[in-house]
């Protein structure tokens, strides 16, 4: 059973949330009930009383603002007036994201490799990510722990895995430069991890202005930076492979022929060195994009190899060309 | 209107952002015929496009790429089919603060069908600043039921780098896809 609670509502607002949830109730993946002691709490910010309680929550709790607009930005978020198809979304993504078991969390992130394991792994062929930061945010992912990350030189990464979100300095992501990516493909024996409660969590979000990014953002920055390309595993060299979905590029960091990397990805399935002939990009920028895309889980394996010819006369190619020029003329792309 | 123009299309629904769009990008001011609201549209914009939003590009080589925006309000899609002759391809804006964004994609994928088969389609997906839902995974969802791999990305109408990536999307699609 799933709980939620609310708080700051107003009115008959609390009657009438009750009376949604049971009507919605069919809809919904999990079964939901109001129970004070829920850790899921909806908060009414358009109070007085609901805004201090959005500023300052109890300990392991998660909000859902509630709220007209979602001036706060936040990913869990009910519109006003309720309505059972904002709700029925809202309740069965909480149910898909956020572990509301009250299982033990451990105080902090405890892998630690040898130095020898990480040396080797820095040296080796092939690309483990669970040496590298991209490995230290899945794992923070998968404990559940709000964790700071830190690595000398660089600004603090908060991470907060039940809102799959990350604060830290703003980021130009059209000026990521060779000491960024440093700490994005920095190796686990770089980086510092400190679990920290909400209250530090807030505290430090206030005190440096710091902004909130998708972990995916930083799953796919690390991953693109750690690759080198390096394929994952010996046996990625031969599989067949598509996307299941476009990269969000809105999200990414990303230079134009990682959209003709997805664009062909998606539509054919083939190994690396297929995907590299055809796009005519380098096999090291191949298995990067699809180290990454296979870390933010949108590339899938097959056994079949499938692809759709596809002639493009020269002149419409040159044609493309001539319009991605002028487009990039005032577009600065990542570097 | 030549038939053999370079030009790409936006469409997407009323306040979705097709006029800001190619203002963006375009390099002359936009061209357009906006008129005084209807009384009866249920929308907070004053303005609206009647028949179409016109912008230009000049290319390296000399050749003009043409921005059309198709006319908001359903009662000028007749103006659609004439738009799109010729066209490169299709960019569709859905304004996620409305009452069906999913709605109005599915009338945008019916009413182009033909042409996004022909050619290829991107979908921006604006003010979710202000309306975070649906969100992408719900529009992938419904494209995959449809049997559509089209690229949907959230942007910002009036930021040159989301409608410059929406149009790298689209030419990636024609190209590679």
């Amino acid at each position: 059973m799933y709980k939620l609670y609310y708080h700051a509502l107003q009115k008959n607002d609390p009657v009438f949330f009750r009376s949604m949830l049971q009507l919605v109730g069919l809809k919904l993946s999990q079964n939901w009930e109001i129970d004070e002691h829920a850790k899921l709490i909806l908060v009414d910010i358009e109070t007085v009383e609901g805004q201090a309680f959005w500023q300052n929550p109890p300990a392991e709790v998660v909000l859902i603002a509630y709220a007209r607009q979602n001036d706060v930005q936040t990913q869990w978020f009910l519109p006003k007036p309720i309505r059972t198809q904002s709700l029925i979304q809202l309740l069965n993504e909480l149910a898909e994201h956020i572990c509301f078991e009250d299982k033990p969390k451990p105080e902090a992130y405890t892998f630690q490799p040898s130095h020898a394991e990480i040396v080797k792994a820095k040296a080796s062929d092939f690309f483990q990510a669970e040496y590298y930061l991209v490995g230290v945010l899945q794992r923070i992912l998968k404990e559940q722990v709000i964790t700071r990350l830190q690595c000398t030189g660089f600004p603090p990464l908060y991470i907060i895995p039940e809102e799959r979100r990350c604060f830290t300095h703003q980021v130009q992501f059209n000026q990521i430069n060779t000491a960024q990516k440093m700490f994005y493909a920095a190796s686990i024996d770089e980086i510092e991890c400190e679990a920290v409660s909400t209250e530090q969590l807030q505290q430090e979000i206030k005190q440096h202005h710091l902004v909130a990014y998708p972990i995916e953002t930083m799953l796919w920055l690390s991953a693109m930076c750690a690759s080198q390309g390096r394929f994952a595993s010996p046996a990625d060299q031969h599989q067949f492979m598509r996307l299941v979905q476009w990269p969000n590029f809105a999200l990414f960091p990303y230079q134009p022929y990682h959209m003709n990397l997805a664009a062909y990805m998606l539509k054919n399935i083939a190994d690396v060195n297929g995907i590299a002939q055809k796009t005519q990009c380098t096999l090291e920028k191949v298995v990067d994009f699809t180290n990454a895309c296979s870390i933010i889980g949108i590339l899938k394996y097959e056994q079949e190899h499938k692809v759709v010819e596809k002639q493009l006369p020269e002149a419409r190619r040159s044609l493309f060309k001539t319009i991605l020029q002028r487009l990039a003329d005032t577009v600065t792309f990542h570097k | 209107m030549r038939k053999n123009q370079i030009k790409l299309v936006f469409t997407g629904n009323m306040g979705a952002g097709k006029t800001t769009a190619i203002a963006s990008i375009s390099e002359i001011p936009v061209i357009n015929t906006d008129v005084l609201m209807s009384s009866g549209a249920n929308t907070d914009k004053e303005r609206t496009t009647v028949a179409m939003d016109y912008g230009e590009l000049t290319l390296g080589s000399g050749e003009k790429l043409f921005l059309y925006g198709t006319p908001g309000q359903q009662r000028f899609d007749y103006m659609w089919q004439i738009l799109i002759q010729g066209g490169l391809g299709l960019i569709i804006l859905i304004d996620n603060s409305g009452s069906d964004p999913i709605g109005d994609l599915a009338r945008y994928l019916d009413s182009f069908h033909d042409f996004i088969q022909e050619t290829g389609a991107v979908i921006g997906i604006t003010h979710t600043d202000n309306a975070p839902r649906p969100d992408l995974q719900m529009y992938y969802h419904y494209l995959q039921e449809r049997g559509l791999q089209l690229p949907v990305f959230p942007i910002d109408a009036r930021s040159r780098e989301s409608v410059v990536m929406l149009i790298q999307a689209l030419l990636a699609i024609l190209e590679y896809g």
